[in-house]
């Protein structure tokens, strides 16, 4: 019983941290938007250009990017090929997947102390347009990697867990299997739901 | 070393390690294993940094959004109800409608799933009522939304323009005549099937006055190609001031013109954004680590030798790269390939002499029509989702469609003319 509290309380936990996610994604991409709109605007309207919009908008873009794509973990809609498990049980499945999870935790976790380490060199340069200091928009790629790392941890947390108990409440884990039942002929609509193409 | 990068890929790849990862985890496997590999760590990181600050790349969110509130707005309905009125009568009317509706809402929105899902919403219920069976209608449906990816905005274009250092906007005008070759073919290929098979109403008389009122609903929207194309061909913004300019353009249009879009649609938008872009751009950035360790393993510079070899001449080698793209589309996306070979195959193309705006071009038509094609294809399974289809059932009916775009492709990579007309025409190319 304890062990399906803690199960529960770890995909609450995954859901609250997509919400969050989702949230500064949403202002980042307002922010993004909204400055080089108005460097469009104060160019032509006021024919003042600024050097800070555009530097704005790169380094929020460095935040934004890997912040969604920790949402995309979180959904399962990063690109994959499937084909080399397919033919397996969905036991199998299960724990290649899990053993995939586990070397990403890995590469991410010496990606984030690479990034955590990055911000020592940069923590005296100042950028030349917004004259911000390099740390701020550099610190967009450990707290990414980790945000990504935290949701790939969830996820295995919720697989180990459902050992003892029995159930999954990893939605990437449900999209998976209905991935692989489409590969296999079954209907189309969870593969185009899937991501497993292009993004275009 | 190289080899070493390459096992690790395969590897990973094999056992469904997502690509992001498969990117970033082999060039890190390939770092490591070199002389002073930990010395050249930190670079990898440096090198997601600059990939992941590019200003162009702001573009992809910020198109991504702007196709999203366009294609949620309603505007697909607009554009499909004037090229009904005005080309969708008689045998394979329309379904030739339909691709061109595809074709000028990528125009607006920039993403071919978008083009399928929202032109799918809308006409599949007219198609079914004029006799064109389900199927059918789902395979043009992909086809047509495939075929709309060559018009600009479309996000390939722009990746393909930094990673090749192309002209952007070069590139987006250059697009345009091989997406109306592809159309085209496409359109003749739907009336003749049609013809033979009788899909279509026959019955439905032309009224001037409904195609105007129809072009007059449609010219806010229509207006968008106008802003976009136009400022950036007329060097009025960069691509990605366009994109910003279309995000504010399009919420205009959804909220005060049509009225069309909810808050409820409006903030879903937000999440599928994110999700797309997030994927896109976690690619970008394993890519780039990728990139530098390949560099630094002179991989690119052996390849180079070894197509002087395999590939001397320009024919040959445009054989080659469409061959190399057609077979990686068939099993993967397409980004990660672009992402990794255009840096290292352009240089070889512009030594054959073919010019990089139309060497880019060329992949992208390969590109679109895997859009279409199983088994990756993801406009193809949007197309299905929309028709509610099983994937089965639409591969008989696409295989036309697919071998007159493999047609178009050849023809486009063999007459430079097609794709360089308009660059030179709005000196975009020396």
């Amino acid at each position: 019983m304890r062990l399906i509290q803690a199960q529960f309380f770890l995909a609450e936990l995954g859901r609250w941290i997509e919400n969050a996610l989702i949230v500064i994604c949403g202002l980042l991409l307002c922010v993004m938007a909204s400055s080089v709109f108005f460097e469009v605007l104060i160019r032509y309207v006021i024919h003042a250009p600024t050097a800070w919009t555009e530097e704005v908008a790169q380094f929020v873009l460095v935040w934004y990017g890997l912040l969604a794509a920790a949402v995309g973990a979180r959904k399962g809609v990063h690109f994959a090929i499937r084909w080399g498990v397919i033919r397996f049980s969905p036991r199998t499945r299960l724990i290649i997947r899990q053993g995939v999870n586990i070397g990403v935790i890995l590469f991410l976790a010496a990606l984030l102390k690479m990034g955590t380490d990055y911000l020592d060199i940069v923590a005296n340069q100042t950028s030349t347009g917004a004259e911000i200091n390099m740390r701020i928009p550099w610190a967009g790629i450990p707290v990414g990697v980790g945000s990504i790392l935290a949701i790939y941890v969830l996820e295995v947390a919720d697989a180990v867990l459902s050992i003892w108990t029995g159930r999954q409440f990893s939605a990437k884990e449900a999209r998976e299997e209905e991935i692989h039942r489409a590969l296999r002929g079954e209907p189309a609509e969870a593969v185009a739901a899937s991501g497993a193409g292009h993004a275009d | 070393m190289a080899i070493a990068i390459g096992i690790a890929w395969l590897v990973f790849l094999y056992i469904g390690v997502p690509i992001a990862f498969v990117l970033g985890a082999s060039a890190m496997v390939g770092v490591l294993l070199a002389p002073d590999g930990f010395d050249l760590l930190p670079a990898l990181v440096e090198q997601m940094f600059i990939a992941v600050s590019s200003f162009n790349f702001l573009a992809i969110p910020l198109f991504v959004f702007a196709g999203g509130v366009l294609a949620e707005g309603g505007i697909a309905k607009i554009l499909m109800d004037l090229a009904s009125i005005t080309i969708g009568r008689g045998r394979g009317g329309l379904g030739a409608s339909i691709v061109m509706s595809a074709m000028v809402f990528h125009g607006i929105s920039g993403s071919s799933s978008a083009d399928a899902a929202a032109i799918g919403k809308v006409t599949l219920p007219t198609l079914r009522a004029q006799g064109y069976p389900l199927p059918f209608s789902v395979a043009l449906l992909a086809t047509a939304g495939a075929t709309g990816t060559l018009i600009p905005p479309t996000m390939d274009l722009v990746i393909i323009g930094i990673v090749g250092n192309m002209s952007i906007a070069g590139l987006f005008s250059a697009g345009i005549l091989p997406a109306c070759v592809n159309g085209l073919g496409l359109m003749a290929l739907v009336v003749f099937i049609s013809r033979r098979r009788g899909y279509g109403n026959v019955t439905i008389p032309f009224v001037w006055r409904e195609a105007l009122r129809a072009l007059l609903k449609a010219v806010p929207a229509l207006s968008m190609i106008a802003i976009i194309l136009g400022g950036i061909l007329g060097g009025v913004f960069t691509p990605t001031e366009a994109s910003s300019v279309a995000v504010f353009y399009g919420l205009f249009l959804a909220f005060v013109v049509y009225r069309s879009l909810s808050l409820r649609q409006f903030l879903a938008l937000f999440r599928t954004t994110i999700e797309i872009s997030g994927m896109v751009l976690l690619v970008i950035a394993m890519a780039a680590m990728l990139g530098y360790a390949l560099t630094i393993f002179q991989v690119p510079t052996g390849l180079g030798k070894l197509l002087d070899t395999l590939a001397p001449d320009k024919v040959l080698f445009l054989l080659f790269v469409q061959i190399c793209f057609y077979l990686i589309g068939m099993c993967m996306d397409t980004v990660p390939a672009i992402l990794i070979l255009i840096p290292i195959l352009t240089p070889l193309a512009v030594a054959r002499g073919i010019e990089p705006i139309h060497f880019g071009i060329l992949v992208e038509c390969n590109v679109a029509l895997h859009l279409a094609c199983p088994p990756v294809g993801n406009v193809l399974f949007t197309a299905c989702a929309v028709g509610n289809t099983p994937l089965e059932l639409v591969i008989k009916p696409i295989l036309p469609m697919i071998a007159i775009l493999t047609v178009t492709m050849l023809i486009i990579t063999y007459v430079p003319d097609i794709a360089m007309y308009m660059p030179r025409l709005l000196k975009l190319v020396d």
